[in-house]
């Protein structure tokens, strides 16, 4: 597999037994199962390796590793080179007055204020389904929840769910990030009417809020907006979607535990936060900002790192049998990342997987994958299930 | 039993609040609030679970 690839690549500080050929986004020990091939990539790579695909850049999977990286903004720095989303691609200092503005957005107070609303959007959705016996779990659930609930709290109108999803879906696959940037552009063709329209006339939603906010004595430029915008958007409408679509992947292969959050739904709670474990989705970049050793490793000013959180939220030396899921784990995952930047949506996140798992058992008996259409999941900066085709009791695959 | 939090460390995720209540109450900037508060015997396992629960490991019960 390495053929292909030319020792130009690999720089020369780069030790042999640290690289490692692995495509993020297309490699083939992802197939068919994205976190089964993460546990293999595990035995087969240290820690720390390099990898000479898209120009070459170093991964991190190893939990302490990417608990130290988070935590050291001065050596690893979230600024990629290219547009600098805000808040996630901005270091300390400047960062802390770009994040405050969302806090109050993404509060636990906040959030949970939204309980009554999105139970309710839940059910519907859920309701539609229910008596059909069957559904493709992604477009007619895991998809509309989250994103119509998020992009209400945006202020972003419904219409403009399906094409700017495909946008992001394919920009979150991408594995080069020159090339995701020109998606990013897509992507601000349609947000740029409505960050002006927000601009002008701000209204009750998380864009006028930006808009209308003080950034140490001034406003947001318009460049800013488009930087907080395509971080919410890309952050905020896909990877709950994918989280949904992993747990109730599983549980349709875990009849057990299936059986057992039926039989006693208070454990709801606790088999979500091993689900956002055992399934991470997301990783996220950092660039070295000066020439480091680093755990064993001699890094150069300008190297580019790729945090694989799915597969350090794997790191057997934190979560032993990393593959099993086990409720009450004794260590919290890093799946939201760590440090200044970890995610601020995780309580919203959190808020509506339990709402969705409570219902979704609650009104569906017990359910099973469609023999005759097998799910299909992608790589990439965030992992995605394409299609999750469910049954449940009494009906019949249907072609 | 004493709750150390390290404010350092500490970057206001706000899991402690949400998961011991009764324990962990946050400032105005969402940061953990009860450093060097004593905990009473009947609260000494809830306040376990926010050391258990936070993300940056930045709480730690003292005797």
């Amino acid at each position: 597999m390495s053929v292909a690839h030319s020792s130009e690549t690999v720089p020369a500080h780069v030790p042999t037994g640290r690289v490692y050929d692995f495509d993020i986004s297309h490699d083939p020990l992802l197939k068919p199962d994205l976190h089964l091939g993460l546990l293999e990539l595990r035995k087969r790579a240290p820690e720390i390796f390099y990898t000479p695909r898209y120009g070459g850049h170093w991964i991190a999977q190893g939990h302490d590793a990417v608990f130290e990286i988070t935590h050291n903004h001065e050596v690893f720095s979230s600024f990629q080179g290219l547009r600098a989303m805000i808040p996630i691609g901005v270091d300390p200092p400047q960062h802390e007055d770009y994040r405050r503005v969302l806090l109050h957005a993404f509060s636990p107070r906040t959030v949970t204020a939204m309980t009554e609303t999105i139970k309710s959007l839940a059910t519907e959705l859920i309701d539609q389904v229910a008596a059909r016996g069957s559904c493709e779990f992604v477009s007619e659930v895991s998809e509309p929840l989250p994103v119509i609930v998020f992009m209400k709290m945006l202020g972003l109108p419904l219409e403009m769910m399906a094409p700017l999803r495909k946008l992001i879906i394919t920009a979150l696959e991408e594995g080069d990030p020159v090339k995701r940037e020109a998606t990013f552009d897509e992507q601000l063709v349609m947000l740029d009417p409505v960050i002006r329209e927000r601009m002008a006339n701000p209204q009750d939603d998380i864009l006028s809020r930006i808009a209308t906010a003080d950034l140490g004595g001034r406003r947001a430029t318009f460049d800013e907006m488009q930087r907080y915008l395509l971080l919410l958007a890309n952050a905020g409408l896909d990877t709950v979607v994918n989280a949904m679509s992993f747990a109730t992947l599983h549980l349709a292969n875990d009849q057990d535990l299936q059986a057992k959050l039926r039989a006693d739904p208070a454990l709801v709670p606790d088999a979500i936060e091993e689900f956002f474990r055992r399934y991470a989705v997301s990783s996220i970049g950092r660039r070295v900002t000066r020439d480091f050793e680093f755990r064993d490793v001699t890094l150069k000013a300008g190297d580019r790192f790729i945090l694989l959180l799915p597969a350090a939220s794997l790191d057997e030396n934190v979560h032993p049998d990393p593959g099993a899921v086990v409720l009450n784990r004794e260590n919290p995952p890093i799946t939201f990342g760590a440090g200044v930047h970890r995610c601020l949506g995780s309580h919203l996140a959190r808020l509506e997987l339990r709402i969705l798992m409570g219902e979704w058992l609650r009104r569906i008996p017990t359910f099973r994958l469609d023999p005759a259409k097998a799910p299909r999941s992608h790589a990439g900066l965030v992992y995605t299930v394409d299609h999750l085709n469910l049954l449940w009791d009494g009906a019949e695959s249907k072609p | 039993m004493i709750v150390k939090v390290d404010a350092a460390r500490c970057q206001g995720h706000g899991r402690c609040a949400v998961e011991a209540a009764r324990v962990y109450t946050l400032d105005a900037e969402g940061h953990c609030a009860v450093n060097g508060r004593t905990i009473p015997p009947e609260l000494e396992e809830e306040a376990r679970i926010g050391v258990e629960v936070c993300p940056e490991r930045a709480i730690a019960l003292e005797p």
